[in-house]
């Protein structure tokens, strides 16, 4: 029995590691197959990377925020302990990436950051990832420091409370955010059709396509 | 010698630093464990369980607490270290346009005289890295009502000075820090002043967007039954504007202190 458990796990970190090596190579987000536009020194002053704290990825990487620039990010601020509200953020992100055209897909990444500062440590969230099967050459899964935590969702508008046991009640929003970190459009309804969020993605990059042909950075 | 020499050295630097340390607390009440019965109660977030019956009082921790909200002398400094967080180089997501719109310019105020004055105009984030500067951090919104609450002293009192407060005009020059009342902790002018920003300040839950768990912190309807003290309306003013605020907001009478466990 024991020696199953220490197989499977064993089986787990192989995983990860494998992951966790896919996505050390992918460094920056790039879009594959296309050359990537210069970035401009500084972000827009509305820009969610003006946010300077730490963060770590589920494969224990240390990361600002603004290493997620140069691409579309949809994000989520859950906590993996959540019963019922976050595997439902969760998968209608996941609806998301599976509704979006091959090439847009891959242009994406898909952000968790996790609330729950003292107990989704890297591995808690590398556990929900491998729960819910997230594709990690796509999803980052982040925990940060309570002030981290709090920074980032007054950021975005995110509303929590903590009570005395560790749970959170938190504002359910999905937000996209451009590829200098602008949020450009929020889902607070989990009902509502894709078509809008994908839209507006494959809108993001061809935006991004046609500066890129007429060579403007920006 | 030259040995007993370094570390006599060593030992009058580490003095200092400790000495530099205990200078971050020397403006702080010192609060004792203990608990207060908030003028709302939050519902339980287990789903499937009732909510948290009324009148429950909330434990808090010891922790320090600034005796004085922090004075725009205190908050010029800051800004003079920290050049990010000047009026012009504030980042728009941090700040919205009337950002510490009552100063001369980046590094001037008006007049002496506000050197001792709350400052005020400021952002949540800007008054949490201020904080964060200081080796401290923004109360919470319990500690913060906690340390008013004043072990239950003069409750009534505390309501009609606060009532009498809400009433005066806004427009009005603000007091210095040190003029308010002292309390039972040695904090002074948590009343009187200005309003002040909390690190959890946005904690209640009165968004739209909730779904699911028991989401019942509003404030109108039904809900507001769960007023601890529906007669406490100086504490349900508080709340609200609190419950109002975005942590990029500055307002006028809005400033914070901070706190350190």
């Amino acid at each position: 029995m024991r020696h199953a458990m220490r197989l499977r796990v064993l089986c787990l970190a192989l995983v990860f590691g494998a992951c966790a090596v896919a996505s050390a190579a992918a460094g920056p987000v790039t879009m594959p197959g296309m050359p990537s536009l210069p970035l401009r020194k500084t972000v827009p002053g509305m820009s969610v990377y003006n946010i300077s704290s730490s963060w770590t990825t589920q494969a224990g990487r240390s990361i600002a925020l603004s290493s997620l620039r140069g691409g579309p990010v949809v994000a989520a601020m859950v906590y993996t302990h959540c019963p019922d509200v976050c595997p439902l953020i969760t998968e209608r992100m996941q609806m998301i990436e599976q509704a979006l055209p091959p090439h847009a897909r891959d242009a994406v990444r898909f952000v968790l950051v996790s609330l729950d500062w003292a107990r989704d440590s890297p591995s808690q969230l590398a556990k929900f990832a491998a729960q819910h099967r997230l594709d990690m050459n796509r999803w980052t899964l982040l925990h940060g420091d309570e002030m981290a935590v709090r920074e980032l969702a007054n950021v975005l508008g995110v509303d929590f409370y903590r009570n005395d046991s560790g749970n959170f009640q938190h504002s359910i929003a999905i937000f996209l955010l451009d590829r200098d970190g602008v949020v450009k459009m929020q889902q607070t309804d989990m009902m509502a059709p894709l078509a809008a969020m994908t839209a507006r993605i494959v809108g993001l990059l061809r935006e991004e396509k046609g500066r890129r042909q007429q060579g403007r950075p920006r | 010698m030259r040995a007993v020499r370094l570390v006599a050295v060593l030992i009058a630097a580490l003095a200092s630093v400790s000495g530099g340390a205990e200078y971050h607390g020397a403006d702080m009440a010192a609060l004792p464990a203990g608990s207060y019965v908030p003028f709302y109660v939050r519902d339980s977030v287990k789903p499937g369980r009732p909510p948290a019956p009324a009148f429950r009082s909330v434990a808090v921790r010891a922790f320090r607490l600034d005796r004085f909200p922090v004075t725009n002398a205190q908050f010029l400094a800051f800004v003079r270290g920290h050049s990010e967080w000047r009026r012009s180089q504030i980042k728009a997501v941090f700040a919205d346009a009337h950002y510490l719109a009552h100063w001369q310019g980046d590094l001037a105020l008006r007049k002496p005289a506000d050197g001792e004055r709350p400052v005020t105009n400021v952002s949540w984030f800007a008054a949490a890295a201020y904080c964060r500067a200081n080796h401290k951090m923004l109360p919470t919104t319990d500690q913060w009502e906690y340390a008013l609450a004043n072990r239950g002293a003069d409750t009534d009192a505390i309501k009609r000075r606060i009532l009498s407060w809400y009433s005066t005009p806004a427009n009005r020059e603000l007091p210095p820090v040190r003029s308010g009342d002292v309390n039972r902790y040695g904090v002074s002018g948590l009343i009187g002043l200005v309003w002040e920003w909390t690190l959890d300040f946005n904690s209640m839950m009165s968004g739209p967007d909730l779904r699911g768990a028991q989401a019942g912190a509003q404030f109108c309807g039904g809900s507001s039954l769960g007023a601890t003290d529906p007669g406490d309306y100086a504490a349900f003013m508080r709340y609200a504007m609190r419950q109002s605020l975005k942590a990029s907001y500055t307002v006028s009478n809005l400033g914070f202190r901070c706190a350190m466990p």
